[in-house]
């Protein structure tokens, strides 16, 4: 028994160990795409990188932590602006900001500014805490990017800790975070998606069908995306001309409304 | 509890603890914290029916010694009679009666007369009662026959029939082996223990990592397959395979870890059933607890193979069919059941179902040979076509899958991610495949430590991501 619990303890601590070190560190074994990428990138240069097509791209963090080509100030927005929310999809850092929908769409309106408030891995909770914080209700469209198996899983995502400890222990620090997180959904949650914000409009994509959505009591106008193989990077997400295609569908919706 | 939960991560180390610190050495009071610890498991989830687990466990008790004692041939039947028509009728209340009663509204509807749906019952189903009642009717049969001799001990019985590691989800274990060790006084063992770990974190990868990783694609197919090309659907229905593979055999390997850390050996539930080269093999590595409950009570009372190829034949489709009906009240399970004997039936008639008794796929290599990868791809392909009926919500929509994953065929392009899951799972699965029990991950301390530390790092960062109840605690 002694050996047991001797050995036991010392398994504890290797595991705490490993997660210290590699946690975040490390690429997902599940994905080969993701593991070269990772391994590829692990000695570049955060903002100019090469994607998973090889090409060489450029990101730039704004102001207010966005991915986007320009920088958002709450003093000077106008009636014509639009905003982009969404995840990776939106955030564009495969392509980068100079090839993401929202600076496509940029080129294409003469009349208002797009600005990009994509964040990875998020989720609808997320696109409305978003929505709220830089009071997207003053402009003329917010465009809310769903993929569904992210967007409407998660009945909330957990809460950091407003305040890091001096010495942060991952695997413990991990271990509280799932403690606290809310449970995700088996499956979509379309009660998740509000009919109140009004100026939204729907992007779906990823297998997720309007009538679906209309099945589940979604009022709001919606822009379904259904684009080939072709314009997709080998990690799924959308490649440059990918982009292009559904800024225009996006011009388009807004040239009619 | 689930055991892919918090509480089981209190839970576990304080029986433990208890177990063997506490009540070191006092058989008595060990068998008194395995029944409370039990009772506690289960009634986490809803106290209210442990009610039904301890009157199960009070009848066949009871009706064990009755068996036992009972000269008269006649009389000992009297009391079989009585324990399986107890058993059979608490399934039939709590799991079946909805079923069976709109199913005659539908008949009756489909022949012109409506009929108001108000016999239905507001029940919830008992987690674990298809688990617990066949365990505790095996114990009476087994008296019947001669072939056990009946517990005075009712604590013990108890604790037979409650043991917390199984009681939810099995293996479905005999009395004939696990009650003998409740009665009997046990050692802790460093090797077995060890082997107990090694099986609850390989389990807990198996559940956490692969199959709550695949379920939310899964469920985004199904619930969506109508919109989708043949390519996805074949995409989801791989994906389902894999999900209810890991989902039970990651419960199985649990709770035979867990038994192992108390001292008690439980049956091997499932032998890497998708390394099978025929269906009959198939059938020997799948749920191997059922299986075998199966042949034992059903096939072999009913004649076995012994008579004619005919009765053999209809004695295969009884148990193929009462299998799939064990599932689920539902008409899904038992055409899954039916088409199961309809893809075994063949092996059967040419004798090919005995083939491949005592042999693992590529025993003697690192590779399967081409016609081993044949045969395995076949055997897997027909379970998958099985697979639609289990996991659609009715018998239609199992039949517009299926039409839609051969007649509107196409590359899948989205939901690829759960690929990579299954690839890493199944490189450790065919390193492991002449050896469910795990008794040794590698010769090398090394690469045995490298491993341990790889599925329990993927179990703490996949653990509560996408946090699922086990398939099978529904059955």
């Amino acid at each position: 028994m002694k050996q047991f619990l001797v050995k036991l303890l010392f398994f504890i601590f290797l595991t705490a160990l490993t997660f210290q070190f590699l946690y975040q560190k490390s690429p997902s074994i599940f994905s080969l795409r993701t593991f070269f990428n990772f391994v590829l990138n692990m000695t570049g240069d955060d903002n100019n990188y090469r994607n998973d097509n090889g090409e060489r791209i450029i990101n730039k963090n704004n102001n207010i932590g966005f991915n986007s080509h320009i920088d958002f100030y709450k003093d000077s927005i106008m009636p014509n602006d639009i905003a982009i929310i969404g995840d990776s999809f939106i955030v564009s850092y495969q392509t980068g900001v100079y090839n993401s929908i929202s600076f496509f769409l940029d080129e294409k309106l003469t009349n208002g500014k797009v600005y990009n408030f994509g964040v990875i891995g998020g989720n609808i909770n997320d696109y409305y805490k978003i929505y709220e914080q830089y009071n997207l209700n003053g402009f003329k469209k917010v465009f809310v990017m769903i993929t569904g198996a992210n967007d409407l899983m998660y009945a909330e995502r957990y809460k950091k800790n407003s305040q890091s400890p001096a010495i942060d222990f991952k695997l413990i620090t991990l271990l509280g975070q799932k403690i606290r997180q809310k449970r995700r959904f088996s499956k979509p949650n379309y009660k998740l998606i509000n009919n109140s914000y009004q100026n939204t409009v729907l992007i779906l994509h990823d297998g997720l069908k309007t009538d679906l959505l209309r099945q589940h009591g979604i009022q709001l106008d919606i822009i379904e995306i259904n684009l080939g193989l072709e314009f997709r990077l080998p990690d799924n997400h959308y490649t440059a001309s990918g982009n292009k295609l559904i800024a225009q569908q996006l011009f388009d919706y807004l040239s009619k409304n | 509890m689930l055991f892919n939960s918090f509480e089981f991560l209190i839970f576990l180390p304080t029986v433990f603890i208890l177990y063997w610190f506490v009540f070191k050495g006092n058989i008595k009071y060990q068998n008194y914290l395995i029944l409370i610890s039990s009772y506690i498991f289960y009634g986490w989830w809803d106290y209210r029916f442990l009610a039904l687990i301890f009157l199960s466990t009070f009848v066949d008790y009871i009706i064990g010694l009755k068996v036992y004692q009972s000269e008269s041939g006649l009389k000992r039947q009297l009391f079989l009679w009585v324990s399986i028509l107890f058993n059979i009728g608490v399934l039939g209340v709590f799991k079946y009666y909805n079923f069976f009663v709109t199913s005659w509204i539908d008949l009756f509807a489909s022949i012109g007369y409506k009929i108001e749906s108000i016999w239905t019952l507001n029940i919830i189903l008992p987690v674990g009662i298809s688990f617990y009642t066949f365990q505790t009717m095996s114990y009476t049969v087994d008296i019947y026959r001669k072939s056990l001799k009946p517990t005075k001990d009712f604590i013990s019985f108890a604790s037979f029939v409650a043991f917390f590691p199984q009681l939810v989800a099995g293996p479905i274990e005999r009395a004939k082996n696990l009650l003998p060790q409740i009665l009997n006084s046990r050692k802790f063992n460093y090797d077995q223990a060890v082997q107990g770990l090694r099986l609850i974190i390989w389990g807990l990868f198996k559940k956490v990592v692969v199959a709550d990783s695949l379920a939310p694609y899964v469920n985004e197919i199904f619930d969506s397959y109508d919109h989708l090309g043949g390519g996805t659907l074949w995409l989801g229905i791989i994906y389902f395979a894999f999900q209810i593979y890991c989902d039970f055999s990651g419960y199985s390997d649990i709770a035979i870890g867990t038994s192992k850390l108390f001292g008690f050996e439980l049956m091997s539930n499932f032998k890497f059933p998708y390394f099978s080269r025929n269906i009959g093999e198939f059938w020997r590595r799948w749920h191997i607890s059922l299986s075998t409950w199966f042949r034992d009570y059903l096939y072999i009372p009913l004649g076995g193979s012994k008579g004619s190829k005919w009765t053999a034949l209809r004695n295969i489709f009884i148990v193929f069919l009462v299998s799939g009906f064990w599932h689920g009240a539902n008409w899904t399970f038992i055409f899954w059941g039916l088409l199961n004997a309809i893809f075994y039936i063949p092996s059967f008639v040419f004798s090919a179902n005995r083939k491949f008794t005592t042999s693992v796929v590529a025993e003697n290599s690192w590779f399967p040979s081409i016609i081993e990868m044949y045969q395995m791809t076949s055997t897997f392909l027909v379970v998958l076509v099985g697979w639609v009926f289990f996991r659609s919500e009715n018998l239609t929509k199992s039949l517009e899958y299926l039409s839609r994953m051969f007649f509107n065929i196409d590359i899948p392009r989205s939901n690829l991610q759960g690929i990579g899951f299954i690839v890493v799972f199944l490189l450790f699965e065919w390193g492991f495949r002449k050896d469910e029990r795990l008794h040794k991950m590698s010769n090398y301390r090394i690469l045995r430590w490298a491993i341990y530390l790889f599925l329990t790092f993927q179990v703490v960062k996949y653990f509560g991501v996408n946090q699922n109840d086990f398939i099978y605690f529904t059955f």
